[in-house]
């Protein structure tokens, strides 16, 4: 198997689960789709010196993470000077209401957190090793989980008593 | 931490596993495409930026990353940047995107500059073709960030120049674009990624003010303008394709959606022979019909008079490039950088009629067809029966 074989095989092998877990860490099927593609093209380019990695996968993971937050860090620039059209929600999206919620409670965390969660919750990292990752101390993370878990399960937790309640994230996402 | 229900978030990227249709060639494709940016050595770039008001001329330094990755950290940005040395950040950081829009005899390239963090962004814009004398007419914004909208409102004589889809990132194998842009007077579309898309105008004082909340989600895949002053919006999550349209500039919607697909998935809804069409492409990206809207109800384009084009090619057309013009024409663009054009009045009739630019990027800007370069920032000129330069 050459480089190119052995990138082709981790494709097979790592795509979907990586797109999985970026979706968390972006709230966004697209950004994460295009990050993943992104970070196997970067391994496709430099083949030899991917093969060589310890870990093929999290180098692949922390390439699409990285891409994914430097979009993330210029689409701030734009949302963070127009929450109030963010909020403003009024679309409806009635055939998955569950998923939108829950991708709109991900998109309300700062970025640190869901990476945090994906890290850990889906890729199964423990908090050295996302420390490590992520370049910052043990600490950082179990605040970050922490913190990024508790506005979570608040965003989804059922606003009113009764069998059809909504949480409160659908609630946002309805205006 | 032992309480957290981590099932949501299984689940939620289980749906996205699934929902993904990988396909490596697009990797491989992709991959090529950044050796092809790498190889440039250099490209002189001719720019007049907003606020810097001259025309500034720079160079963009060879770039070869070999290195293994690491965590990406942000780095302040030192003061008292010179405009070039903030234009070349811009271009080095990847954020600086191309709206292009045209009238007959010009075309006029805007472009954005988002330095690395950057408290605000600009524009910079170039005539093609005008002498140098009349370019301060074609000013350009600079349009407020705070706005959130992407949309440009030039004056004289007041022109809608179409949306930058480029903010909200799109999935691999399709390129940021501008939509077909129609003249008007009357309003600017904006569109940003989780801002969604909205409705702004300018008032007297030419500040702007929204007239539409963001539509936020799902995504926004493609906007259209149509010359019977529609706008169409398509939003998508891969084999779903929620199409609405507005002829009231965005205040009220009709919904024209579309089946979820048992595979494959949808392109981007299109402008052409009277009618608005939405591409379906297989699990591999290749077309395999368009669905026209008539009288209210999707209807197939057979597949088998569409791929005509494929068997004319004498392969697969994965991932085409479709662009509509605001007369109706229709031009694709398949991998292997051919340019077919559809008869005016049918989805049916292809014939080629070109090669252009590896890696071209169509964008369908009122009635002149341009295309973006796969650096990103050399725009072309469909002037046939040849490609030009804008420059």
């Amino acid at each position: 198997m050459d480089d190119g074989e052995f990138v082709r095989a981790m494709y097979d092998a790592s795509y979907r689960r990586l797109v999985g877990q970026l979706v968390v860490a972006t709230g966004s099927l697209a950004e994460a789709e295009d990050a993943v593609q992104e970070a196997f093209a970067r391994a496709l380019n430099h083949a030899r010196t991917f093969r060589g990695t310890d870990n093929p996968e999290a180098w692949l993971r922390v390439v699409a993470m990285n891409v994914a937050r430097s979009r993330w860090t210029r689409l701030k620039r734009w949302t963070g000077l127009m929450p109030r059209l963010a909020e403003e929600t009024s679309y409806d999206d009635e055939a998955t209401p569950d998923r939108i919620a829950l991708l709109a409670a991900l998109k309300q965390l700062p970025a640190a957190q869901r990476e945090a969660i994906a890290l850990h919750h889906l890729a199964d990292l423990q908090v050295n090793e996302i420390a490590a990752q992520l370049g910052v101390p043990a600490g950082t993370v179990k605040a970050r989980l922490s913190r990024g878990r508790a506005a979570l399960a608040a965003a989804l937790r059922p606003a009113a008593d009764g069998p059809h309640t909504r949480t409160r994230a659908q609630e946002v996402h309805d205006g | 931490m032992a309480d957290f229900d981590r099932t949501p978030l299984a689940e939620l990227a289980r749906e996205a596993e699934r929902a993904v249709s990988p396909d490596f060639e697009q990797v491989v494709g992709r991959a090529r495409s950044r050796r092809r940016r790498q190889r440039t050595a250099t490209a002189l770039v001719a720019l007049a930026a907003v606020g810097a008001g001259a025309a500034v001329a720079t160079a963009l330094p060879h770039r070869t990353d070999t290195s293994p990755p690491v965590t990406h950290r942000s780095s302040p940005p030192p003061k008292h940047l010179s405009a070039e040395d903030r234009i070349r950040r811009a271009l080095e950081d990847g954020s600086t995107r191309i709206v292009a829009a045209a009238d007959p005899d010009h075309v006029l390239v805007v472009r954005r500059y988002c330095p690395r963090r950057a408290q605000r962004c600009w524009w910079g814009s170039e005539v093609s073709g005008a002498p140098a004398s009349r370019r301060p007419a074609a000013q350009v914004g600079p349009v407020p960030v705070a706005a959130g909208t992407s949309g440009f409102w030039i004056e004289p004589p007041g022109r809608l120049l179409g949306l930058d889809g480029s903010v909200h990132v799109p999935p691999a194998g399709t390129q940021g674009d501008a939509t077909p842009s129609r003249p008007t007077r009357d309003a600017v579309l904006g569109m940003v990624g989780d801002g969604g898309f909205s409705v702004y105008e300018p008032s007297r004082d030419r500040q702007w003010s929204v007239q539409l909340p963001g539509v936020t989600s799902p995504p926004i895949r493609a906007l259209v303008l149509t010359d019977d002053g529609r706008i169409w919006m398509q939003q998508d999550d891969g084999t779903r394709a929620l199409v609405s349209s507005s002829g009231d500039g965005g205040r009220s919607w009709t919904r024209h959606d579309l089946p979820r697909l048992a595979s494959g998935r949808y392109g981007k809804v299109l402008w052409h022979a009277g009618t608005v069409g939405v591409p379906v492409y297989d699990d591999h990206g290749r077309l395999q019909e368009i669905r026209v809207l008539r009288e209210s109800r999707w209807t197939d384009v057979p597949a088998g008079r569409f791929l005509g084009l494929r068997l004319a090619g004498g392969g697969p057309v994965a991932e085409p490039d479709i662009a509509g013009l605001s007369d109706g024409s229709l031009y694709v663009r398949d991998p292997a950088d051919r340019l077919f054009q559809a008869a005016p009045d049918s989805w049916t009739s292809w014939s080629q009629v070109a090669e252009t630019p590896a890696g071209l990027a169509l964008v369908g800007s009122g009635d002149v067809l341009l295309g973006i370069g796969d650096d990103q920032h050399t725009v072309y000129r469909w002037a046939r029966p040849e490609w030009q330069v804008v420059d």
